[in-house]
């Protein structure tokens, strides 16, 4: 559950946001894009609680500190939905990044044995040596 | 004028800090002290044209030094 609370003299709101339900990968995702909209500091313990504080850059009414509220808890869910989703298709994604390196591989060269290689042919003689040629005519 | 900032060190690491002084300096003196689970920084002589800002600037910027790692 989240919770809300407006301070209109500070010009600011602090949302407690229960990390069992939004991750703290969710929480900055959330504060990144809200980081040109709003002033933000995070605190709080990440395994119970995060406390979001929302500083406005100028100054908010009441109705505007809301709406910034909403829109934040509104990319909050998006950023949770995200990281939801990347997660259970974590595997899945390994495994298709995995198979595509794989084939980007190239083929093992296979070595293939020529036993008849006519090099090893002397039909010349050319091979023999000089002493062996001449000492069988002695 | 000095000014102290505490950031939690579940959510902001030394080197962020280190990093967003480092591109505040012409703005400000700052000092950084890691008292174990806060990052202390106190910012004196600080430039008059931000100082209604510098707080919650160094704040942002820091966080999203976080994000770069």
């Amino acid at each position: 559950m989240k919770k809300v609370k407006i301070d209109k003299i500070k010009n600011q709101i602090i949302v407690t946001v229960d990390s069992k339900l939004y991750p703290l990968e969710a929480v900055y995702g959330a504060a990144y894009v809200f980081l040109d909209k709003a002033y933000l500091r995070l605190d709080g313990n990440p395994k119970k609680e995060i406390l979001v504080i929302l500083k406005g850059k100028k100054e908010l009414t009441e109705k505007q500190l809301e709406k910034l509220k909403d829109e934040f808890l509104n990319e909050l869910l998006n950023y949770g939905l995200r990281y939801k989703i990347s997660e259970s298709n974590k595997k899945i994604r390994e495994y298709v990044v995995g198979k595509a390196l794989f084939s980007a591989m190239p083929p093992e060269i296979e070595e293939t044995e020529e036993k008849d290689e006519d090099w090893q042919k002397d039909d010349l003689g050319i091979a023999v040596p000089w002493e062996e040629k001449y000492e069988k005519g002695k | 004028m000095i000014k102290i900032i505490e950031l939690n060190k579940n959510f902001y690491n030394l080197k962020a800090v280190k990093r967003t002084a480092k591109a505040y300096k012409e703005l400000a003196r700052f000092s950084i002290k890691d008292t174990g689970k806060k990052i202390e920084v106190t910012m004196k002589n600080i430039d008059e044209d931000v100082k209604d800002v510098i707080e919650d600037e160094f704040c942002n910027y820091a966080l999203s030094e976080v994000k770069d790692g």
